[in-house]
């Protein structure tokens, strides 16, 4: 039977990779459900609260129940709004998580596309979801939106290139640019996180990721108290749905792509390895949560000095200490 | 002079921000994960209830007296005359020593529970009592009759009527008598 049909998927391959891309899509989809229950649980036990506790067992269908009304509420267009990019734009973020999901290897031969340049295509697509947020907020013709979008691009300039360097000791160390090889290398040779240079690489990424995917202490984009909800403020129905899941799959990728990097990706004794992806997944999901719930927002300007005059000249140093250290 | 300038280089140096920055972050890290384990103050109302204060003023009750077996109230009508925004209505049953009251109304659509009628009544009748969950879908839900009132409901309103009634008609067959009586007595 599972031969039948594999052998059926070798003759049609272009089959094989709609069915691929399918379930990337949904996986992309589904995945915000579980962080963003996780996060409200985490965020009302910090605070003392008890979190969604009335749908479902121990309110675990809430999620589910907040993307099915979503999904039944109404599209809203603002007057004045440019009606092409206000479409396009929550469709070119979700796209941009699909794609960085596409060449992530969960487990041994778990990956959509083997990709020999995967950490280079992830920090490509990755941006686009940069571009989608400035798209959101020029077209919703709203003054929260768009100081959102250009908040979210200025963030972006000054966060992307600590963490491609963090990134680049990593490949240093591996010699690989893809993820599965990178893997590879760490289940023979030990996670690379025990490397000096790599740890300061982790910390500098750990920093930049927050930056990356909007949250707190450098959730500026979406600044609830100043820019009501920053670039997404005038979406409603499916749209801010989609919004919301492409930057929560995000919070899952990158942390996925940081466990891949950094802490060995499926790598781990007695449990199958897709169950230690998820393992190191979600503890550093929890670790970003903790963080959102712990440090008050930065202003603009302290985030880019923070970044042009701290993690820039110190991920280039660590670069240096790390070719000095003459790996491979 | 020059120590100022040094406490100020103090401060901005760098390091010693970096140091400081990083102390408190790892100092506010601690506190969160320390609230993660707290015990929760959450009460999950519909399924668990606060026990309500002793001098709450919730859904009002007429008190029952059971050593007279009838409700304490006579009809004096003054906790209407003291309500601001004209919530009671009642009628009168029986009268002297023995009256009370047959019908007793509370329209709490109107009420602001203000407790100026439970103060107002110098017979301990009406009080306010602890039950709380008053909302309705419907208008006509919030007019409470007197056996919604009543502490004892139904059975109690049947009994201070029966009461009421027995003692008028006892003191009614006692009065011509006496009256009789004092008629003959001044003749």
């Amino acid at each position: 039977m599972i031969e039948a049909v594999a052998s059926f998927f070798v003759q049609h391959p272009l089959l094989w990779t709609f069915v691929k891309a399918v379930v990337l899509a949904s996986f992309t989809l589904m995945i915000p459900l579980a962080v963003i229950y996780i996060e409200r649980k985490v965020a009302g036990y910090i605070q003392s609260r008890l979190g969604p506790v009335h749908v479902g067992p121990q309110g675990t269908f809430q999620t589910v129940a907040d993307a099915l009304k979503l999904l039944l509420k109404e599209d809203i267009v603002p007057t004045g709004a440019d009606r092409r990019f206000f479409y396009l734009a929550p469709y070119i973020a979700f796209i941009s998580t699909v794609l960085s999901f596409m060449v992530l290897p969960f487990a041994p031969g778990w990956v959509a596309l083997e990709m020999n340049v995967a950490v280079l295509f992830v920090l490509g697509v990755s941006l686009f979801n940069v571009v989608s947020i400035l798209m959101a907020g020029w077209s919703s013709n709203n003054k929260y939106s768009l100081l959102g979008g250009l908040r979210a691009v200025a963030q972006l300039l000054s966060y992307e290139i600590p963490m491609v360097l963090s990134v680049l000791v990593v490949v240093f160390y591996t010699g690989s640019l893809s993820l599965t090889e990178i893997i590879e290398y760490q289940v023979k040779h030990g996670w690379n996180i025990w490397h000096p240079p790599v740890l300061i690489a982790a910390l500098i990424y750990f920093i930049c990721a927050l930056a990356e995917i909007n949250r707190t202490p450098f959730d500026l984009p979406e600044a609830e108290s100043e820019l009501v909800s920053g670039f997404n403020t005038e979406y409603s129905g499916m749209r801010f749905a989609l919004f919301f899941a492409s930057e929560f799959a995000n919070n899952f990728f990158i942390t996925a792509f940081a466990a891949a990097l950094f802490f060995g990706g499926w790598d781990g004794p007695i449990l199958p390895p897709i169950v230690w992806m998820f393992l190191k997944v979600f503890v550093m999901i929890f670790v970003f949560m903790w963080v959102r719930w712990t440090p008050p927002r930065l202003r603009i300007d302290q985030i880019l000095r923070f970044a042009w005059q701290g993690l820039v000249p110190l991920s280039l140093l660590n670069l240096l200490f790390a070719i000095a250290l003459g790996v491979r | 002079m020059v120590k100022r300038h040094a406490a100020e280089q103090e401060r901005y140096n760098p390091f010693v921000m970096l140091a400081d920055g990083l102390l408190t972050l790892f100092y506010g890290m601690l506190v969160t994960w320390r609230n993660l384990w707290r015990p929760k103050i959450t009460v999950r109302y519909p399924y668990e209830r606060r026990p309500v204060p002793p001098r709450y003023r919730g859904l009002f009750y007429l008190k029952w007296n059971e050593e007279k077996q009838r409700l304490n109230c006579v009809g004096c009508t003054l906790c209407a005359q003291a309500c601001p925004t004209d919530v009671i209505t009642m009628v009168k049953l029986g009268k002297g020593t023995h009256a009370g009251v047959s019908e007793f109304t509370m329209d709490l659509g109107r009420c602001m529970f203000c407790n100026l009628c439970v103060e107002a009544c110098p017979f301990d009748a009406i009080y306010m009592g602890p039950a709380y969950e008053l909302a309705s879908e419907r208008r006509d839900a919030a007019v409470f009759r007197i056996a919604d009132l009543a502490q004892g409901g139904e059975e109690a309103v049947r009994k201070n009527i029966e009461t009421i009634q027995r003692l008028m008609a006892e003191e009614e067959k006692a009065k011509p008598a006496a009256a009789h009586a004092s008629e003959g007595h001044a003749s």
